[in-house]
């Protein structure tokens, strides 16, 4: 039988006691804010807080916003990574570099860079606006905009990633089985990468919903249009510290639940 | 469905060059040691990778000719391909790997499916219709690999070391059933393999790769008869030697020289072929007729059943096939010393 | 395309407006101004956020005053404001917590008109509730034993800040910084620290979680709040109206409320 042994008979590769313990003090290092956060909360106007118009809002926004930003990162990021993972040309890792580079700017300045491309005195703000009549900053769309430059490019790296360590072999097999590019890359490259896509996809879908420093530079702070949760929070946390809490804590209940909701099975391959 | 190819590759400093052809109803064993070339030579006519020169033609259509600039892509040159390890894909089900090229080609999904099982069952695996790859034995997965090329209907077969990825009891019966697959297989066959058991079983006729070049072809008793080349030898068990033949004296490397019978009066370059049961061993110096004797020391001992293989070094490196009778007769160990003896009568010489 | 005419109402109205230079104040009745209607339509008003809890009030009160307006709030940092307006963005009115900002868009030619200072803000010290420490005076908070953290030097408050203390004639040895205002008082809410200089509008709207040591006049600094109307503005007469509206009694009365002094 090729099936190999594991789970509970595996002795041999569980992590050595030290790797225990080194992990509980990492989870207590990510644990310990969220416990303040909880601490802290004011349990009881916390309904009346969640409820009102300006919340709901914003928790609609956040949510609609980081899932659009995830599709536009999935739908434009595959074939990116699929160039940069398997075509051969000068200068290719200087796009990469310049791919990855909105991981490393901090956001408020990937929100101004934004604003100087795209805004109504920017390189292409009055191009949009004249001939398409698409106006993008300070729009429900421009957070949209903002989010996607951001998270994109984890899943450009992690499907990237999955595309070089992939073995060629399947995707020969498939070819010689009379399947076009696409075929193949439809019915056997993407299911076989599919835990690294959900994987980018979850670290976008995250990055996009904890963005503000882009979004608050390039789409504004207007209640209802493209005040997310982040930006409401940063808000409330001017005139109501308790309110900023309480947000915080809808913000992350949302994540975890998200997050945990991916299952193993789907991350692994 | 004959195939005619002439390559001329170029990779990374690696140099292809073969022409060979096949006809329909004929498998063709491509043997030679690991890096010789044979796996890039499947690639080339399946269309994995461009040659640099020459041409493939499957039933007089060019599929690849640089200077005529024609170029079919692999997916249109119904190609069956076999992989070692048999890379099916993981995530379908043996069913769905074998209907996988049957909906390629536009068969709907229902029909691709009744296909799919009919070749299962012809393999015998219909009970494992809706298994993934990885719950499948090697030997299982090896067929539906099969099953999966042949649905196809392609117009050659190329399989690349089908069996090396078995262990010896599973290969046994994967070989007997392959050749039964093979021989109802209407067109040609190519083979590729490091095992000259395989070539035994499967082939009609055999093309030995060293280094890029064809080294010798021939069916495996001709090659028995006369290998040309070290790995030939070595595949075929004969003790092979270059030299050169003047009268009945051939010289070899360093100072040795066989003394053999030159019936066609050759001269010039040969190979001096001498079979390993030919070879006596005695622990005294012998007497009588054997004109080549020389003295030994015994390198390896090696007892299959009632016969042994005995490896030698000495002025010239020789292996001896005697009986095991004999063996203990002799008292034969490593590092203890023996005479070779080896009568004209029993060497080869064939031109190089 | 926009049409000239609100322009030049605009031009008009900020003109009949008394406009003063920084830290005048504004005349108590609202100027004279050829207006021909009453202020009507959408405008958006970019604020600092620190003016969040003051200014939503202020255009509640706005819309109020006149129905068929809405004003829609922009909260962000001065300077980001500040950029986003020099780069066209579609803003009718800007107010700013501090004069650096609304300088870059004057210079920027991006404000029509001067700029008025609509509210007066002062320094006050806050430590934790009760004063447990006894702090009275700027010198106090200095004295070993007591943890004083400032905002950034940078900001206006860190600026202020030290200013106060020089006409104390008190050395400020090195202290830990934080960003903003809110980030230093929240340290003092939170313990970390024992004392820090902020605006008293943060120690009012921390309503309670700190106590507030006043600095006397003498020694404390003097902040202005300036707001204007901006250029590009669509719809100037209910731009001009708004801020006309924050500089009038109600409004002032608003910013009061919060803490703000008149300017």
């Amino acid at each position: 039988m090729t099936v190999g042994v594991g789970g509970r008979h595996l002795r041999a590769r569980r992590p050595p006691a030290g790797a225990y313990l080194v992990a509980a003090l990492t989870v207590a290092f990510f644990v310990l804010p969220l416990i303040g956060l909880a601490w802290r909360a004011p349990w009881s106007q916390l309904w009346g807080d969640l409820t009102t118009r300006s919340t709901t809002d914003a928790l609609r926004l956040s949510v609609e916003c980081s899932l659009a930003a995830t599709v536009l990162s999935v739908v434009f990021g595959v074939p990116l990574a699929w160039v940069l993972a398997r075509a051969e040309f000068p200068g290719r890792r200087l796009i990469r570099a310049l791919v990855l580079l909105p991981m490393i700017l901090p956001p408020v300045v990937g929100g101004v860079a934004l604003f100087l491309a795209f805004g109504p005195r920017g390189l292409l703000g009055p191009v949009l606006e004249s001939w398409f009549g698409i106006q993008l900053p300070f729009t429900t769309l421009g957070v949209v905009i903002a989010e996607t430059f951001v998270a994109m490019p984890f899943l450009v790296i992690t499907v990237e990633a999955a595309l070089r360590n992939l073995d060629g072999r399947h995707e020969d097999a498939a070819i010689t089985l009379g399947a076009n590019r696409w075929t193949v890359f439809r019915r056997v490259t993407v299911p076989l990468i599919m835990p690294s896509l959900v994987a980018g996809a979850a670290l976008s879908w995250a990055r996009a919903l904890g963005e503000f420093g882009a979004t608050i530079t390039f789409a504004g702070n207007l209640e209802g249009k493209t005040q997310t949760m982040p930006l409401a929070i940063f808000l409330a946390f001017e005139s109501n510290p308790e309110t900023a809490i309480a947000l915080s804590l809808v913000l992350v209940v949302i994540s975890v639940v998200v997050l945990v909701g991916l299952r193993d099975h789907w991350l692994a391959a | 469905m004959s195939l005619d190819v002439d390559v001329h590759l170029q990779r990374n400093a690696f140099d292809l060059t073969v022409a060979l052809r096949a006809e329909p109803g004929e498998t063709v064993a491509l043997l030679g040691p690991n890096g010789a070339g044979k796996t890039t030579l499947l690639w080339a006519i399946a269309g994995l990778v461009a040659i640099d020169r020459g041409h493939v033609r499957l039933d007089d259509v060019l599929l690849d000719d640089p200077e005529q600039a024609t170029w079919i892509p692999t997916e249109r040159r119904r190609i069956g391909f076999v992989f070692q390890d048999h890379a099916l894909f993981p995530h379908l089900s043996a069913l769905d790997n074998i209907a996988f090229g049957l909906r390629a080609g536009g068969v709907r999904r229902a029909e691709a499916r009744r296909q799919a099982h009919a070749w299962l069952e012809r393999m015998g695996l219909a009970a494992h219709a809706a298994a993934r790859p990885r719950e499948l034995s090697g030997g299982e997965a090896q067929r539906v690999a099969l099953a999966r090329a042949l649905a196809i209907s392609p117009r050659l077969l190329l399989l690349d070391e089908p069996l090396a990825a078995l262990d010896a009891t599973t290969r046994i019966g994967v070989r007997r059933d392959l050749r039964r697959h093979l021989d109802s297989f209407a067109g040609s066959r190519l083979l590729v393999t490091h095992d000259p058991l395989d070539a035994v079983a499967l082939a009609d006729r055999v093309i030995v790769l060293e280094g890029g070049h064809v080294a010798q072809t021939g069916r495996l008793d001709e090659l028995r008869a006369e290998p040309r080349s070290p790995y030939v030898a070595d595949l075929v068990g004969v003790n092979l030697y270059r030299g050169v033949l003047t009268g009945t004296r051939v010289q070899l490397a360093g100072d040795a020289d066989l003394v053999v019978v030159n019936d066609e009066n050759l001269r010039g370059d040969v190979w001096a072929a001498i079979r390993p049961e030919a070879v006596a061993l005695h622990r005294q110096p012998p007497s009588g007729s054997p004109r080549n004797t020389w003295p030994a020391t015994v390198t390896s001992v090696d007892l299959e059943g009632r016969r042994a293989r005995v490896g030698l070094d000495g002025p010239v490196p020789i292996v001896a096939e005697i009986t095991a009778a004999a063996l203990d007769e002799l008292v034969l160990v490593p590092d203890t010393p023996a005479w070779v003896s080896v009568k004209a009568t029993e060497i080869e010489t064939y031109l190089q | 395309m926009r049409s000239r005419l609100p322009f030049r109402l605009a031009a008009a109205g900020v003109a009949a407006i008394s406009v003063a230079a920084f830290g005048g104040s504004v005349a108590a009745s609202p100027a004279r101004s050829p207006q021909a209607s009453k202020p009507t339509g959408s405008i958006t008003v970019f604020a600092a956020s620190s003016l969040t809890g003051s200014f939503t009030q202020l255009g509640v009160g706005f819309q109020k005053k006149y129905p068929g307006t809405t004003v829609t709030f922009n909260f962000a940092g001065s300077g980001t404001l500040a950029t986003q307006i020099e780069q066209g963005a579609p803003a009718d009115v800007f107010a700013a917590a501090d004069m650096t900002a609304m300088g870059q868009v004057s210079a920027a030619h991006d404000i029509a008109g001067r700029p008025i200072s609509f509210a007066h803000n002062l320094l006050e010290i806050a430590v934790a509730k009760g004063n447990p420490k006894k702090i009275k005076t700027l010198a106090d908070t200095v004295k070993s034993g007591v943890q004083l953290e400032l905002c950034a030097p940078s900001e206006p408050c860190g600026m202020y800040a030290l200013q106060a203390y020089q006409k104390a004639h008190v050395t400020v040895p090195t202290v830990p910084t934080g960003q903003d205002a809110k980030a230093v008082l929240a340290s003092v809410s939170l313990g970390q620290a024992d004392a820090s200089i902020v605006y008293q509008t943060d120690v009012q709207a921390a309503m309670g979680q700190v106590s507030g040591v006043v600095i006397p006049t003498a020694q404390n600094v003097v902040a202005a709040y300036p707001l204007a109307v901006v250029k590009s503005t669509h719809n100037a007469g209910t731009a001009n109206a708004f801020v006309r509206y924050v500089a009038s009694p109600a409004g002032q009365a608003t910013l009061a409320k919060f803490g703000f002094l008149k300017p």
